[in-house]
């Protein structure tokens, strides 16, 4: 679980491109309306129940179908990164792109990079798991 | 609880049959003709006292504004003060000098055009002018004087519209015809792509305009009897530095020009560069964020006039397809709005990309308007409460999926 990845998908652009990858290794996947309907909270969520990740996949910036979604989206992850921080829990372990329903090569290089993250030593300190080295 | 198994409700809509025009410039006066020959009642409201804009001062583009407003109801001088509502029956508010008047419509085309307070604080007035002040300018000089070089500058800021290429070709022109002093017009691109355009870029070659195509920077510096101009040639790949009498610059690009606070009225985000429409690859040529409010013209970046008037031919058939549909069925599964969890904070107000949201005064509540919504959500992850849910969407399955 703990090297578990989840995804939040725009339903108009990632979940093409993720779906178009095939079946990804330990990524669970979450089809939205819009990056925009992520939550803070759906997002702390997460990591609660123990995921080592998240990642949150929207349309190209300018190229939202609901015009602001994906700058909200942004917006979001910020606030959680900054919250995530004062946990004292490696804000990397969530991350936004913005990624075209073509671009399954980039979807399958984020969640490459943020596995390869998960593993290193730097973000293995943290609250998450007790404070233990993992 | 799977959303498959509720029945969704059908909210059928009417749409007036009426349409509100704002602004009485060229675009506007071309897209409430079109639109009254499609057969609505249209309402122009323009602000200034009398109808024309900026279409007033050309001479090419002249039209008969009485011949085509005819049938089209005109109130001047009129400023819009509210726009409440959805597609298919606003409900706008207009100031009058004699006080307030309303219109309800089933669509609403914006063509405030692009003011002209934004080319007030360029250059020093006196050599280095816009570019369409530079005759009056010279009118005033000698002969001698007349007869040097003049340095004409577009894109300044940012790359801007065939209109200025236009303007700047034709004042050239004549410059070049009237005194014959050597007259250098700087652009990043010469903007020909049009018939007539084509043509007077051939004339002004031929009669000797030098044109300049450069990038990076230019620096203007006024001297006590001359304005050096300092740009890297493109086609050269080097520094060139012309001397000239008096430098024109293009007012096309500089500065935010349209009517903001319009924009803030009527619910119409703005881009970047200050024009009405968000720089976005799904909104095309005439729409907005609001759905059943469209744009023309100068306040969303054209300055090309044939252009307009296409684009507001254009605009007024996107409103017969909409308008001549009737009604329009919508299914309600919009976003929910929890009345006693809802604080009234007005955050889903301020962040609803489509102004779908609006208060409901007997609830106190935020409610969502069926007809504007476009089920994306963005109001339910900014709720601060957490009381909007999206029935295709509900928060608590999103989590069940987390395993």
């Amino acid at each position: 679980m703990k090297n578990r990845l989840v995804i939040y998908c725009c339903e108009n652009s990632a979940m093409k491109a993720v779906s178009a990858a095939g079946a990804l290794d330990s990524v669970d996947i979450i089809k939205l309306p819009c990056s925009g309907r992520v939550e803070a909270g759906l997002i702390l969520k997460s990591f609660e129940k123990g995921y080592g990740g998240v990642v949150v996949l929207g349309c190209p910036l300018d190229n939202c179908t609901f015009i602001r979604g994906n700058y909200r989206a942004r917006k979001r992850v910020s606030v959680v990164k900054k919250s995530l921080r004062e946990a004292g829990i490696n804000e990397n372990r969530v991350k936004i792109d913005f990624v075209s329903s073509v671009d399954t090569h980039k979807v399958i290089a984020i969640v490459e990079e943020m596995k390869a993250f998960i593993l290193t030593r730097q973000s293995r300190f943290s609250p998450l798991y007790g404070g233990k080295l993992l | 609880m799977s959303n498959n198994e509720t029945k969704i409700g059908v909210k059928r809509v009417e749409l007036l049959q009426s349409v509100l025009i704002v602004g009485g410039g060229i675009a506007g006066m071309h897209a409430a003709e079109e639109i009254r020959r499609c057969g609505y009642t249209t309402v122009l409201i323009e602000k200034s006292d009398t109808i024309g804009g900026q279409g007033l001062f050309t001479e090419r583009y002249a039209v008969d504004c009485e011949k085509l407003l005819s049938g089209v109801e005109v109130i001047t001088p009129a400023a819009l003060t509210r726009l409440e509502g959805a597609i298919g029956s606003f409900h706008a508010s207009i100031r009058t000098p004699e006080g307030g008047a309303s219109v309800k419509c089933g669509a609403v085309v914006i063509c405030s055009g692009a003011g002209k307070d934004c080319d007030a604080d360029i250059g020093d007035g006196e050599r280095i002018v816009p570019i369409a002040d530079l005759a009056q300018a010279f009118a005033g000089y000698p002969i001698k004087i007349r007869r040097r070089p003049i340095c004409l500058i577009l894109d300044m800021k940012i790359e801007e519209s065939a209109a200025s290429s236009e303007m700047a070709l034709d004042i050239a022109l004549r410059f070049r015809k009237r005194y014959g002093g050597e007259v250098y017009l700087f652009c990043r691109e010469v903007r020909v792509n049009a018939v007539h355009l084509e043509k007077l870029y051939d004339e002004a070659r031929n009669a000797g305009v030098a044109i300049i195509t450069y990038e990076g920077e230019i620096v203007i510096h006024k001297t006590e009897n001359e304005v050096l101009i300092t740009a890297r040639d493109a086609l050269l790949d080097r520094d060139i530095e012309v001397s000239c009498h008096s430098a024109g610059i293009s007012t096309y690009g500089l500065g935010a020009c349209i009517d903001e606070q319009l924009a803030d009225i009527a619910g119409i985000s703005t881009d970047s560069q200050h024009q009405m429409q968000d720089n976005n690859a799904h909104l095309f040529p005439g729409l907005t964020n609001r759905p059943g409010v469209f744009v023309v013209g100068a306040c969303r970046g054209q300055h090309y006039i044939p252009k307009i008037i296409t684009d507001a031919k254009a605009t007024a058939l996107a409103v017969h397809a909409l308008l001549s549909q009737k009604y329009i069925e919508v299914e309600l599964n919009n976003a929910v709005v929890n009345e006693d969890t809802c604080a009234l904070c007005l955050t889903c107000i301020r962040t609803c990309p489509h102004k779908a949201m609006t208060i409901n005064r007997e609830k106190t509540a935020a409610v969502s308007i069926p007809e504007a919504c476009q089920k994306c959500g963005i109001c339910v992850g900014e709720c601060p409460a957490g009381a909007i849910t999206l029935p295709a969407y509900i928060g608590h399955t999103l989590q069940k999926q987390v395993p």
